[in-house]
């Protein structure tokens, strides 16, 4: 176990070595370099060499290389070239509203998947069943902006029950309870739009397992010796099923990631998202590589902690001879 | 759903030979572009040479489908007989057609063009009618036009993405499968690292340095998507260096390379379409999204994403505008992920479906 932790934080090392890599490289995409489109375009040239200069542009390649992994390892992401200040002064206000969007879009995505996939497992090939398939494949088929959308309008438009976006209501000028309500008043549309978009995957790995589940031996051995089928589906069978989610959920964290940047945009949640999408239109280069590369680290991070939390529920695992690596 | 092996429906018969249902629509499909020539024949004159290259190729590739499914009818145990049973992919093969043939024949099928203003003041906002059957935007454009144009852009982009994807994903795959272990572990570790990225931000980043494009679009949206298809082809070359053929064609003296595109290569093909097909939805809604956040597909020009973008401020008031777009993307994709996993099934017989 200790072991096959050792090896999953060791695997994680060294891919975080390559996204930086990825990272790096992406910046070196276009020919020259990011500052060339500038040329030209009513920018003063010696401005572009200042700039060009500061931002260790001038110097070679690998000189760059070292300098962009060393500065990643201290946190230290350069300085906007928009708002010209650091990049870590904006991640640190967008950093913890994302973070917070997707955890609890992730619990949303958690309960709902789950039940959903039980439900269906439970009546395999009934109409429910079928009716539960082609919901989550029209839910995952149905863009996630347009959902946002409609949302939007039928509850924020229509009935005036929440705000149509934002963080805070503007103005408000109250304290303690008061504010955490405006606050959750805010954050349910996008929470609930994008946990219902992950949730259509996930139902299916949940359905997947629990059928798999059902089908062994000791589901059998459960229900001949007469327990409820609700304690044989819960306490037997997604119980052994629950390494499986764990780890499905890691996998969740890249889809979640993504869809807060089109969450964020439309319901104009000052995130991550938001950040990127405004940094492109400001062609803010440095901010856009950061939150590039701290999704990248995001999922790595969401799939090593997938990675013990499956090892915790489910000891095979971790087993050197019944591991499912 | 009952299934059997030699379904297909052998009933179904023209000039005394059985058809398939694929054939069917392909020549449903077929007669419908003959017709629409005949009628639009003045519009077709004043085509371009590409567009005009574009429908003969469509119409071509319906002939083929034609052929193919009239042939696949010999042999019973054929993965296209089994495809043909399955109403399911049909169907949604059936939809995927129409869609893709509204979008090449668009020019032919829909009188106004998708940023022809409609006398401005009279039209804007104007609901669904027979004259306009979308209705229109805020410009008094139709939207009905804009969708069918919209659909060239998003088949397009995506259509190249995918072919490009599952080419770079056949060729890394493929060599990680054969080459030795160092070489194979180095490229597996790169596949990981891109999967690290949530491809979204991946695609932004992408974007934000490169020039906008509908082909640098495609080939952004390819580089970031042909890692499951590697993945699965590395898989399958491995399992099968081990099997007799291959054994045989190396105590023959075949070269490595020969060996994995000649002998191992055209039994992954099947996983590959599927993965491909699969993957196909996805980059229809990474495509709807960049073009929706502005990054996209660039305005004139229609695609899906950006025009629900351009109807969300009238939402309340003109729904049509952007629930048109937003249905051709959730039908497109939904019958995406139904034809890949039909393939899927008519390939793999001998698992029943899981769904």
């Amino acid at each position: 176990m200790i072991q096959y932790l050792a090896r999953r934080t060791l695997h994680a090392i060294i891919l975080v070595a390559i996204t930086l890599t990825i990272s790096f490289a992406i910046l070196h995409l276009a020919p020259g370099d990011p500052l060339v489109r500038f040329v030209g375009a009513g920018v003063d040239p010696a401005d572009i060499e200042r700039v060009r200069r500061s931002l260790g542009l001038d110097e070679r390649l690998p000189v760059q290389y070292a300098r962009w992994v060393g500065g990643v390892i201290r946190g230290d992401f350069g300085t906007s070239l928009a708002q010209n200040r650091p990049v870590r002064d904006m991640l640190a206000d967008a950093v913890p509203r994302t973070i917070l969007l997707t955890l609890l879009a992730l619990g949303v995505q958690m309960s709902l998947g789950i039940w959903a996939g039980a439900a269906a497992a439970r009546r395999r090939h009934a109409r429910a069943d079928r009716f539960l398939s082609f919901l989550t494949v029209a839910l995952y088929a149905i863009p996630p902006f347009y959902l946002a959308y409609l949302l939007m309008t039928w509850l924020a438009i229509d009935r005036h029950w929440l705000p149509t976006s934002g963080i805070a209501t503007p103005g408000l000028d109250a304290g303690g309870v008061a504010m955490l309500a405006d606050r959750a008043r805010h954050l349910l549309m996008p929470v609930l739009v994008l946990g219902v978009a992950s949730a259509a995957g996930f139902a299916r790995y949940a359905r997947g397992s629990l059928i798999d589940a059902l089908g062994e031996d000791f589901v059998r051995t459960a229900r001949a010796k007469g327990l409820p089928e609700g304690t044989v589906v819960w306490r037997h069978a997604f119980r052994s099923s629950l390494g499986t989610l764990i780890t499905v959920t890691g996998l969740s964290a890249p889809f979640l990631i993504g869809g807060a940047v089109i969450v964020e945009t439309v319901f104009a949640w000052p995130g991550m998202g938001s950040l990127m999408v405004a940094s492109i239109y400001a062609r803010d280069y440095p901010v856009v590589l950061a939150v590039n590369m701290l999704g990248a680290l995001f999922v790595i991070a969401g799939n090593l902690l997938a990675d013990v939390g499956s090892a915790w529920a489910d000891p095979r695992a971790g087993h050197p001879e019944t591991g499912r690596e | 759903m009952k299934r059997t092996a030699s379904g297909g429906g052998g009933k179904r018969a023209l000039l005394g030979r059985s058809v398939s249902r694929v054939s069917v629509m392909g020549i449903v499909a077929l007669c419908a572009s003959v017709l629409l020539l005949v009628i639009r024949w003045d519009v077709w004159r004043e085509l371009s040479a590409l567009e005009r290259t574009l429908t003969a190729g469509l119409v071509l590739l319906l002939i083929a489908a034609v052929v193919a499914g009239a042939g696949g009818q010999r042999k019973a145990a054929s993965w296209r007989v089994r495809f043909d049973a399955n109403p399911f992919a049909v169907g949604a093969l059936a939809v995927l057609i129409a869609m893709v043939w509204m979008a090449v024949m668009a020019p032919l099928l829909v009188g106004v063009g998708p940023t022809e203003l409609t006398s401005p003041s009279l039209t804007r906002y104007a609901r669904p009618d027979l004259v306009h059957p979308m209705g229109t935007d805020r410009f008094g454009r139709d939207v009905w036009a804009r969708v069918v144009y919209g659909g060239r852009a998003s088949f397009g982009v995506c259509g190249l993405s995918v072919v490009l994807a599952a080419l770079l994903g056949v060729v890394v795959g493929g060599v990680a499968g054969s080459a030795p272990r160092r070489v194979d572990d180095m490229l597996m570790r790169v596949v990981d690292g891109m999967l690290s990225f949530p491809r979204l931000l991946l695609l932004l980043a992408a974007v934000a340095f490169l020039p906008p494009g509908p082909v640098v679009l495609a080939t952004i949206i390819a580089a970031t998507s042909w890692m499951g298809v590697a993945r699965i082809v590395r898989a399958e070359v491995r399992r099968m260096r081990g099997r007799e053929f291959v054994e045989a064609a190396v105590a023959a003296g075949v070269g490595r390379a020969r060996i994995v595109i000649h002998h191992i290569l055209p039994n992954v093909m099947g996983h590959v379409v599927v993965a491909a097909t699969l993957g196909a939805g996805t980059v229809i809604l990474m495509e709807s999204s960049l073009s929706f956040l502005g990054l996209g597909v660039q305005p004139p020009t229609p695609s899906w994403g950006s025009i629900v973008f351009e109807g969300r401020d009238a939402l309340a008031t003109a729904w049509w505008v952007s629930a048109f777009p937003a249905l051709a993307i959730t039908l497109a994709v939904i019958s995406l992920n139904v034809i890949g996993d039909g393939i899927r099934d008519a390939l793999d017989a001998r698992i029943p479906s899981k769904r």
